[in-house]
């Protein structure tokens, strides 16, 4: 095992019972920050990627094999029960062929981390390995069902579920917005046409009396003494109905 | 929206918002919105807007004040860039220019209103800058009141320093301006203090008992 792996390892054991569950990102970043390093200290592949992420992945599964670890998809749990202070070794019956070439390769060449470019040759059903590849695979999520290159990608069908998911995202704060302007419109307001200022902090709108007579910035009709509106912060005061088309297009 | 839309549309939105006027943070001479704090005006209203007409404004006044400075005209503000401990950093104004007795370049008469610092300065030494919001209008308050307190301040009368109001001392001579300033800049007297020291002071740094 190599030292920046035994480190790792050491500091997911140190921090991991009081941060998980979490998302793998953060897991990772998590790890960064507690031992006040960034991933260029962890070196770099002839590729110039980042070695760190790998290694995370590899730490995590010895850990997943001595029972401390689960992983859900991208979330990182942990189960509590530290079976030994000494990483156990990782019985594996079923290592895939790959996966002991790489190990007597990591062997001969004393932790020389080698270069496996050629995605097809990883078993897509670990799910460690597809974790690695989809976070190495900067294109994943835009998925073009007609090209030939996307359909003979191993990840086609996560990409085609990703790029699913990522348009129903999209799709369902179209309807949201579109509700939106549609009750603001009934309101007697148009607000398709409105440039909202880029500094206007419409997450931190908040609703006020209006303790003198103002004027709403979008329709610049008056907001009289005692009328309840909106402040959004950088940009203005606006009237109730306003404000509330604007708080559901942001989902507020 | 221009700039006094802007300041008006956010008195209206402090107003509304908390019951009470924008408050006015310095002298609303040189500053884009008349004293009042940028940070607030930016929160309560079009926060782009506001950055972009700040921006604008110190062009503007940037270039007036560089065209200023080509000419070493009096009352540029300009900040002593070279020289002594005591000279370097000083940000005053150009209340004189003349010939150097030797060397080439104009010798420039600096003096800090805010602080009544003062230097005499190679113009190649400074550098213009941009006066600190209602600077210029202390200048203008400080000429002025030169000259109204001009009569009262004569050799023997008693004063105090302003800045240490227990510092006491008489006037060794009446209120005129510097012989080197040709007629420019401030009336100023010397004042032999208690402590035995004399100095020289303008006359707004002083107060008469």
């Amino acid at each position: 095992m190599t030292q920046h792996k035994q480190i790792i390892l050491n500091t997911m054991r140190e921090i991991f019972p009081n941060i998980l569950p979490s998302l793998l990102q953060e897991a990772r970043q998590a790890i960064l920050t507690h031992l006040n390093m960034s991933k260029e200290d962890f070196g770099f592949y002839p590729s110039n990627k980042p070695k760190f992420d790998n290694l995370c992945s590899e730490a995590v599964k010895t850990l997943k094999a001595t029972g401390e670890m689960s992983t859900n998809g991208w979330e990182w749990r942990w189960n509590g029960s530290v079976v030994s202070e000494v990483e156990a070794p990782t019985p594996n019956t079923n290592t895939s062929e790959m996966e002991m070439k790489m190990e007597v390769e990591e062997d001969l060449f004393g932790g020389l981390d080698i270069q496996t470019s050629n995605a097809s040759l990883y078993d897509l059903t670990c799910e460690d390995t597809l974790i690695r590849l989809v976070a190495t695979t900067h294109c994943f999520g835009k998925v073009v069902q007609s090209d030939p290159m996307c359909q003979g990608c191993p990840l086609f069908s996560q990409c085609s579920e990703r790029k699913g998911e990522s348009q129903q995202a999209k799709k369902q704060a179209k309807e949201a917005k579109e509700e939106a302007l549609k009750i603001a419109n009934e309101a007697g307001y148009d607000l398709s046409k409105v440039k909202v200022p880029k500094s206007a902090k419409i997450h931190e709108t908040t609703q006020m009396e209006s303790q003198s007579d103002t004027t709403c910035v979008v329709s610049n009709e008056p907001i009289l003494k005692g009328e309840i509106a909106y402040h959004i912060p950088s940009w203005g005061v606006v009237k109730k109905s306003i404000g509330d088309a604007y708080k559901a297009m942001n989902n507020i | 929206m221009n700039r006094h839309e802007i300041l008006k549309y956010a008195k209206s939105v402090h107003l509304a918002l908390k019951g009470e006027p924008l408050p006015v943070e310095c002298s609303g001479s040189d500053h884009p919105y008349e004293g009042h704090n940028i940070e607030l005006i930016q929160s309560l209203v079009n926060g782009d807007l506001v950055k972009s007409q700040v921006r604008d404004y110190e062009k503007g006044i940037k270039s007036e004040m560089e065209a200023m400075y080509s000419t070493l005209m009096i009352g540029t503000p300009v900040k002593v860039t070279k020289g002594s401990k005591d000279k370097r950093g000083i940000e005053g104004f150009i209340i004189h220019a003349k010939e150097p007795l030797q060397g080439s370049g104009k010798a420039l008469f600096v003096y800090d209103v805010l602080t009544h610092k003062n230097c005499m300065v190679r113009d190649s030494a400074t550098k213009v800058r941009i006066p600190k919001p209602g600077e210029r209008n202390r200048l203008t308050e400080t000429y002025l009141a030169c000259d109204s307190l001009a009569p009262h301040f004569t050799m023997g009368k008693e004063v105090t320093l302003k800045e240490v109001p227990n510092k006491e001392g008489f006037l060794v001579s009446n209120a005129e301006k510097k012989q080197q300033l040709d007629g420019y800049g401030f009336q100023e007297v010397a004042v032999q203090w208690k402590s035995g020291e004399t100095t020289h002071h303008i006359l707004t740094e002083l107060n008469l008992k």
